[in-house]
């Protein structure tokens, strides 16, 4: 670009003195540039393959790279099949598996002109909450390579978190958006099931999956959700769409009743990402929202019951990897993969249906029931996505137990089925803390309105990893 | 340990089933606990979306040729997956 055009386009950006490269550019921004002939698609994709390549040697961000030269480039989470580009799900049974076929997702995305950079890596069949558990090594933090990014979208949070990406999708069936975008301090929504057709996702639990965007802003997640959303016909579930208006989100939030789940904010939670969450409450409260203690007195039996519906519904879903019509041979599944579908074959085995999946389904309920009762009294739910920063790579990885119990605050969403989002709060130990908003069903409007303004106002977008890619 | 491991058709050496048994008893006893919860009156929840059949006119719709479905698998004969027997010697 000379030298004129340049400054004149980062002038336009706000940014006169900040020499501001194409890959660290937001989805809207980079939109906008395209639009106005800024820069071209190719320099658009080079710039981004470049530096994918280079960073994903230390991150391991992606389990494959394509060479794009047009589109918006974006990462796709490798539990989402793309036609003929290698599809692993984070797993050795799939090592050698080309899709005949690419998700609603992906070509959904690619009617919007977007292209597909890369597939990410993640926990084995989206089972993990590190990406400690791929086939394929362990992803890193890029704001500290000897922590876990989380997971189990750990890839593609990565990826959008070092810029390596414009921006990516992730997989949410217990957390596994909202909880890596929290830890690698980018956006992550997990949308209302039943808004993005999952026909192509890689099934791991069949009524609690969601694809969602893992984005540099909360515009961007908006934009990337409208493009993504919608029925196909083949997806049953899928049944409405999302129209992202830039206007409605910048609508201010005076009045909008919060609502903070007092189990969410006592024991358990570190003390740092605490006081992270309640500056962040402090912010919302000078932004004219009015904070209000709701209860969800089931929040305490939500891992239980996720762990033996999710697991139940897993055992029955990989049951078709039976080495015959794809993939290898079932023990090329590791180790976490066998222990879930164990769990849940046992769940649903004669003599033990009713005590351990009928119970977590009637437990189910009443976590439904709890939030319908709260969002009488609030509009939105505000609090802590994880109840610590992102740990040390390989100090939960003996104890799965351990490991489970940080889901506590991300899977009651998804037993619901209600959306929720994940926006960059903070940091504690020089580590991301994301703060979660979750809504009603279908209140994806007004979770990104509250969460754009949240954003807009504490700025934590405007930090990046340190990372160095050499010219 | 076994005979979970034949239901869920994954193969395990001994050592494995005893690791893998003591992992899974802990997380067993970790979701006793919903034995404390009182579901007297609740439905279950299988769903979080209300939807029942769901219905498209009975026209055919692109698909698969059967070159494409065929490609991944392990072993093709005469267009056609092969599988296992099925032999009443198997367990």
């Amino acid at each position: 670009m000379r030298t004129g055009i340049r400054q004149r386009f980062l002038a336009t950006l706000g940014m006169t003195h900040k020499n501001m490269e194409i890959t660290e550019l937001t989805l809207t921004q980079i939109l906008k540039a395209l639009e106005e002939k800024e820069f071209s698609e190719e320099e658009l994709n080079s710039a981004y393959v470049k530096r994918a390549q280079v960073l994903n040697a230390g991150l391991n961000a992606y389990v494959t790279v394509l060479e794009p030269y047009e589109g918006i480039p974006a990462a796709i989470k490798d539990v989402i099949v793309t036609k003929d580009v290698k599809t692993t799900a984070g797993s050795k049974i799939l090592e050698n598996f080309l899709p005949p076929y690419s998700a609603t997702v992906i070509d959904k995305l690619e009617s919007h002109n977007v292209s597909v950079l890369g597939k990410t890596n993640c926990d084995e069949f989206a089972m993990g909450s590190s990406g400690e558990n791929s086939a394929y090594g362990v992803t890193h933090n890029p704001w500290d390579t000897g922590k876990v990014p989380g997971g189990s979208s750990s890839g593609s949070a990565a990826a959008v978190s070092g810029d390596m990406c414009v921006f990516a999708l992730g997989s949410d069936t217990g957390g596994s958006i909202r909880q890596p975008a929290s830890f690698c301090g980018v956006v992550g929504l997990k949308p209302t099931y039943g808004l993005i057709s999952r026909y192509g996702l890689i099934a791991y639990a069949s009524s609690l999956d969601c694809v969602g965007p893992i984005a540099k802003s909360v515009e961007d997640a908006g934009q990337v959700l409208e493009w993504i959303s919608g029925p196909d016909g083949k997806d049953s579930n899928c049944s409405k769409s999302f129209t992202f208006s830039r206007e409605k989100i910048k609508d201010g939030i005076k009045g909008l009743r919060v609502g903070v789940p007092k189990e969410y904010l006592g024991e358990g939670l570190e003390e740092g990402v605490k006081e992270t969450i309640k500056s962040a409450l402090s912010k919302l409260e000078s932004l004219g929202a009015e904070l209000i203690y709701v209860d969800l007195p089931h929040s305490e039996y939500a891992i239980a019951a996720y762990y033996i519906i999710a697991t139940s519904e897993a055992s029955s879903n990989l049951a078709r990897l039976d080495g015959i019509r794809f993939g290898g041979n079932r023990d090329l599944f590791g180790a976490e993969v066998k222990r879930r579908i164990m769990l849940g074959t046992f769940s649903l085995s004669v003599g033990y249906y009713d005590d351990y999946f009928a119970r977590a389904a009637k437990v189910r309920t009443l976590i439904i029931k709890d939030f319908e009762k709260a969002f009488k009294k609030c509009d939105i739910i505000a609090g802590p996505v994880s109840p610590t920063v992102a740990w040390n790579i390989g100090a939960k990885v003996n104890d799965p137990l351990a490991m489970y119990l940080s889901d506590i605050y991300t899977v009651p969403a998804n037993l619901a089925g209600i959306p929720g989002i994940s926006v960059p709060a903070g940091f504690s130990d020089g580590l991301p803390v994301g703060l979660q908003f979750l809504g009603p069903k279908w209140s994806e409007e007004k979770l990104l309105q509250v969460a754009y303004n949240y954003e807009q106002s504490a700025e934590w977008n405007k930090q990046k990893p340190n990372l160095t890619v050499s010219p | 340990m076994a005979k979970l491991s034949r239901l869920s058709q994954l193969p395990l050496t001994s050592k494995e089933e005893d690791a893998y048994a003591a992992q899974v008893e802990e997380i067993l006893e970790y979701v006793e606990q919903l034995s404390k919860v009182d579901t007297s009156g609740v439905e279950p929840t299988f769903s979080p979306i209300d939807l029942k059949n769901v219905t498209r006119p009975d026209e055919p719709q692109a698909g698969l040729s059967q070159e494409e479905a065929l490609k991944d698998a392990r072993e093709v004969k005469n267009g056609l997956f092969v599988v296992k027997t099925i032999s009443s010697k198997s367990s």
